[in-house]
């Protein structure tokens, strides 16, 4: 495997364990995404490709993409990490974040991924809402692994879980002005955005993810799947089973992981204990790591 | 006076360099138009320690500075974002000066030799603590600055430990409410928290000048000493809070004492700017918007004039 010399590189690196690590913005269009890419020394086993979260869950999950990249890379594989235009560094106005443009973002990291490392085949991570994001981009790669922290399995439920930290957050914060749960959800239909948190949810994102679900983004290909359910339950939550039930009987080859922790997603910071004690980060990285190296030591097909 | 053009990743460059033994990430955001010559440099929060902070807020304020004709520069602390390291916890009396300092370091490199520092509670605290050895300094702007100094998730128990005499706490504990929630493990430990703070509170009274209770429960000298330097110096210090958040309470009731002498001896050089509501955690889109307002003002009244050190 040989890297594609004439792709653009990114103009800040450095060097760790023997993974160069760059850092910059990809695209030509007017607004561009931040990117992440590491190599490794070694030609890599295959690509990486890490879609993050949305909103709170975003910088929540934040060192745990950038741990995963670092450990994925010291185990062989070229990795990319990048911020969806409208989020993080990148450009662009959060208000025009869809689906189809957080699938694009996505697409061109995997793009940029192959041509900078020359990597064959890829995989893909996504944590949260990312995890949508990655299914429907991994169908376009025939056989691509496809690892899920935590995913989001509908939007209904996403907006659902937004407008519950909401009220939390109002009622610890004692707020006088305290909605109901039906008036906030009036309130993003009627303003277009929900405040939750400091983090704005549009209802333009909303509309396009409405009727997604993972199981139809991932299409018709099989794929090993795992799924990481990150939660003090010891059982695997009924929605989750339904999910990996399908799957299997559509031929996917599925793993399911439980990591025992609590993460309060919609929540930030502040907390008496840090929220993601390094056991979290470092059971579902290193369960991460293991399985798609797993995944990309069997011969694939490239996509 | 605004530039018209604004900036975005067109005029971003992104950097490692060093602190200490760290290697930390950040993000230069030069001026699309002319340029002022000043590095704006952006420490964030502990809740959201993140150099982009919550929802893209330093990245708007690099790109609003920016347009306004100054260089900026946000960074990830060592442990957090892109950076290397490990992050044990966020003690405000153990603010990460190192890492302003490089990241200083790392504009001098860059050929810029004047900065603002802007930091956000404790990194606030970090900025304000760094201030004093930065040469070069044009000016500091503090958002939600404790006062006082306590670990990430101690600021309610430490401040009701110094507000509420030993009655009020025995009242509040013998509520239905406090009572029920105790079948609650997260509650349980919660109250345990606040009693324990309370017996620490109690227990230091004898002593009570000593200089950590001072700190922890009334005015840190880490709070009074830098910024009691800057206004020696004569360098602009604009201070922003809500008028709703408990760190301006903490803040008010300290202009009685040695804050107030402080205050008064900066005169026109520190400016003290309330917002409506509560900034600490930017905690709603209505609240970061004023803040990015007000950082605007306070930057535009920073004089035009070549370097205060030359």
């Amino acid at each position: 495997v040989t890297a594609t010399r004439n792709a653009p590189r990114f103009p800040a690196s450095r060097v760790e364990s023997g993974t160069r690590i760059e850092v910059g913005f990809l695209g030509s269009g007017p607004d561009r995404s931040f990117a992440c890419l590491y190599t490794p020394r070694e030609a890599p086993l295959g690509g990486i490709v890490i879609c993050p979260p949305l909103h709170a869950d975003f910088s929540k999950n934040y060192r745990n993409e950038v741990l995963l990249g670092r450990a994925l890379s010291r185990a062989g594989c070229a990795v990319l990490r990048f911020h969806y235009r409208g989020q993080g560094h990148s450009d662009g106005d959060g208000s025009l974040m869809s689906f189809p443009s957080l699938k694009e973002d996505a697409l061109e990291a995997a793009d940029h991924l192959r041509s900078t490392t020359g990597a064959t085949r890829l995989g893909f991570v996504g944590c949260r809402m990312g995890g949508l994001v990655a299914a429907s981009v991994a169908a376009s790669y025939e056989m691509a692994p496809l690892s899920l922290w935590e995913p989001v399995l509908s939007v209904e439920g996403y907006v659902q879980e937004a407008i519950r930290a909401r009220l939390v957050g109002d009622l610890t914060a004692a707020r006088e002005e305290r909605a109901s749960s039906a008036a906030l959800k009036e309130e993003l239909y009627r303003n277009g955005s929900l405040d939750v948190h400091g983090y704005p949810i549009h209802l333009d994102l909303i509309r396009s993810l409405e009727g997604k679900s993972l199981r139809d983004e991932l299409g018709d290909g099989r794929r090993p799947i795992m799924l990481m359910q990150i939660g003090r339950s010891r059982d695997v939550r009924a929605e989750y089973a339904a999910l990996v039930r399908e799957w299997s009987s559509l031929g996917h080859p599925v793993t399911v992981h439980q990591v025992s922790s609590e993460v309060a997603w919609w929540f930030r910071g502040a907390l008496q204990t840090r929220e993601q004690p390094e056991a979290l980060a470092g059971e579902a990285i290193a369960r991460t790591v293991d399985w798609v190296g797993a995944q990309l030591a069997v011969t694939g097909v490239s996509g | 006076m605004r530039g018209s053009l604004l900036a975005t990743s067109r005029q971003e460059t992104a950097l490692f360099f060093s602190a200490g033994a760290e290697v930390l990430f950040g993000i230069l955001t030069s001026p699309p138009s002319e340029a002022r010559c000043i590095g704006v440099v952006v420490a964030a929060g502990g809740g959201t320690p993140l150099s982009t902070n919550v929802n893209g807020l330093s990245v708007r304020l690099c790109r609003d500075a920016a347009r306004d004709g100054f260089h900026a520069f946000r960074f990830d602390y060592h442990g957090v974002g892109e950076s290397t390291g490990t992050l044990e916890r966020f003690h405000l009396s153990e603010p990460f000066v190192q890492d302003v300092v490089g990241a200083v370091e790392c504009l001098r490199d860059q050929g810029i030799a004047r900065y603002v520092l802007i930091g956000s509670c404790f990194g606030a605290r970090t900025v304000l603590a760094a201030a004093p050895q930065t040469e070069g300094l044009e000016g500091v702007i503090l958002i939600s600055p404790p006062t006082r100094d306590f670990e990430m998730g101690e600021r309610i128990s430490t401040r009701m430990a110094a507000e509420l005499g030993m009655r009020e706490y025995v009242r509040r504990a013998m509520t239905r409410r406090a009572l029920s929630s105790l079948l609650d493990r997260d509650r349980r430990r919660a109250y345990a928290r606040l009693a324990r703070e309370k017996l620490r509170h109690v227990a230091g009274a004898p002593d009570g000048d000593s200089e950590d209770r001072q700190a922890r429960y009334a005015m840190s000298p880490r709070f009074l000493e830098p910024l009691r330097a800057l206004v020696d110096r004569r360098l602009p210090v604009s201070i922003i809070y809500g008028d709703a958040e408990d760190f301006y309470a903490d803040f008010e009731r300290a202009t009685s004492g040695t804050l107030g002498t402080i205050l008064e001896q900066g005169g026109e050089t520190v400016a003290v700017t309330t917002i409506p509501g509560k900034i600490h955690g930017f905690e709603d889109v209505r609240a970061q918007e004023h803040v990015l307002d007000a950082i605007t003002e306070s930057l535009g009244r920073l004089p035009r004039t070549e370097s205060r050190e030359s």
